[in-house]
């Protein structure tokens, strides 16, 4: 019988994090306003959060969907895959989806009987082409936060509004538009109208609370390893979460936290909480606590299989 | 596929982080906001237009800027509004033409219907602790067998500081996008001094 991982790692938010959607949208929903400037009405310059509703009839709350995390872990997966493949010897192409795109898939003379290394983890449409190979994602992602309060898809979140200043690109310097001297660099505004910066909304999200946990079903060792490694290329920063994440949004660090890894029948055998504490710093230590072997290695094999056969 | 493969084409599956300093109180007769988070949504800015200054004066591999910082002057084909919308379109579509070939004839007055995401962090610190304690929070030096990441021993007294975590990109002749941002922070900058970078190895 296969395994079952549930990886629970703490959500740390080092920077600011913002949801957001469209403006088109947010002003249909009344989130950002039409205000009146020199006799023109304009949109207000602010970005809203996501809001969804938690609770039947009650008002809509600023969220964060537990599916934007599969997306960015997702990417993180694709990049590492490809960065090991493109190392291997012999390797002169690209092998993942992500990255290879849907017609070069479809127009190859020898469509591969496999999904690729990052669809057989996070699920996939036969790599988009074939609908014989079309598998489910062997993970899923849940918020566990504040009782009553987060659910499978989303956690709420109260709206803290930035307001600093916050201006977007439009060239001052080299096109002699400066202002006066010794007025403070502000170098990214949209256009030159006071009194309009860019409000953005973030969410707050209390340290020590929130919690992602995976669950892998099944739990295969290129999966483990995949999702634990990922977990550590976003904590980086590398790989962040949500909007303006150039601008020091959307940094998160996911601390291994609590795990179970094992069969069905131990996971309905535990009297309670099958999740032991991790005790470990990184994801690479608790795939390699759970692996028993180096996560980097898993990876390295599985990839080694498409080399060679890149498009 | 266009986006698609102008987000891939170029990127060469590298990662560094770049530690510098404000080089400057007054670059270009501006303060520098003391604000640090002010600060922190300035440097995107800031650098891409030094960058472009740097190009205009001869210095042509800065005109790749766009491949790091991102831009959406082709976003969605949208027509250009502005003379210097139009001139940032053509550029953009110049440097598309050059990276991927030919491609479909431009629509009279639209940019090209692709856009390159950025591929940076670009975040302050007001001081060595907070950013000793951002250092100390990532994983990475974990998969090299390392008791820490090496760039907190570069983090100097007195702030702020600035980080920069870039993707990667391969430019034209070999070179890379992170040694043309070195060779800025260390020489043409006005406005930043670099005092740290490395490449995480990821383990090999």
């Amino acid at each position: 019988m296969g395994r079952i991982a549930i990886l629970r790692f703490e959500w740390k938010g080092k920077t600011p994090l913002h949801s957001g959607y469209g403006s088109d949208f947010a002003e249909f929903v009344g989130d950002i306003k039409r205000i009146e400037i020199n006799d023109k009405y304009e949109l207000e310059r602010k970005s809203a959060n996501l809001k969804t509703r938690f609770q039947l009839g009650g008002a809509p709350e600023a969220t964060f969907l537990a599916s934007s995390t599969k997306g960015v872990f997702r990417t993180a997966s694709a990049w590492l895959v490809e960065r090991i493949a493109k190392r291997e010897p012999g390797a002169s192409g690209l092998i993942t989806c992500d990255y290879i795109g849907d017609d070069a898939w479809k127009k190859s003379p020898h469509p591969r009987k496999v999904n690729c290394p990052v669809c057989q983890v996070y699920g996939g449409s036969g790599c988009r082409v074939d609908e014989t190979y079309r598998s489910l994602s062997r993970v899923a992602f849940t918020f566990i936060g504040e009782a009553n309060k987060s659910t499978d898809a989303a956690h709420p979140s109260k709206t803290v509004m930035q307001q600093k200043d916050y201006f977007f690109a439009h060239e001052q310097i080299n096109e002699g538009k400066s202002e006066p001297l010794e007025s403070e660099l502000r170098i990214e505004q949209i256009n030159e109208e006071e009194g309009k910066p860019l409000k953005i909304e973030t969410l707050s999200v209390k340290e020590g609370v929130l919690f992602l946990a995976l669950r892998l079903d099944p739990a295969d060792d290129l999966a483990v390893a995949l999702v634990c490694l990922a977990a550590d290329l976003i904590s980086s920063g590398f790989f962040r979460f949500g909007r303006f994440t150039s601008r020091g949004y959307g940094v998160v660090r996911l601390v291994p936290y609590k795990h179970f890894y094992g069969s069905l029948s131990d996971l309905l055998a535990a009297d309670d909480d099958p999740c032991e504490p991790s005790e470990v710093g990184s994801g690479y230590e608790l795939a390699k606590k759970l692996l028993g072997q180096d996560p980097l290695e898993v990876v390295k094999g599985a990839v080694r299989k498409y080399v060679g056969s890149e498009r | 596929m266009a986006a698609i493969k102008a987000i891939v084409e170029g990127t060469n599956f590298n990662i560094h982080c770049f530690l510098a300093k404000v080089r400057t109180d007054n670059p270009y007769g501006y303060l520098v906001p003391e604000d640090v988070e002010k600060l922190e949504f300035t440097i995107k800015g800031a650098m891409r237009i030094e960058m472009n200054t740097l190009a205009d004066q001869g210095k042509y591999d800065y005109r790749f800027w766009r491949r790091l910082f991102g831009t959406s002057a082709g976003e969605k084909g949208k027509k250009a509004k502005t003379e210097e919308g139009k001139r940032r379109a053509e550029e953009f579509e110049e440097q598309v033409r050059r990276l991927l070939g030919k491609g479909p004839p431009r629509e009279k007055g639209r940019s090209s219907p692709i856009s390159w995401k950025s591929r940076g962090l670009f975040k302050a610190f007001e001081d060595r602790k907070t950013a000793g304690d951002f250092f100390r929070g990532c994983p990475l030096f974990h998969w090299d067998s390392m008791a820490e990441c090496p760039l907190i021993a570069s983090i100097p007294s007195d702030g702020p500081f600035l980080l920069l975590q870039v993707h990667d990109v391969d430019l034209e002749g070999g070179a890379t996008f992170a040694a043309l941002l070195e060779e800025y922070l260390d020489k043409n900058s006005e406005l930043f001094e670099l005092v740290g970078d490395r490449s995480c190895r990821l383990g090999g």
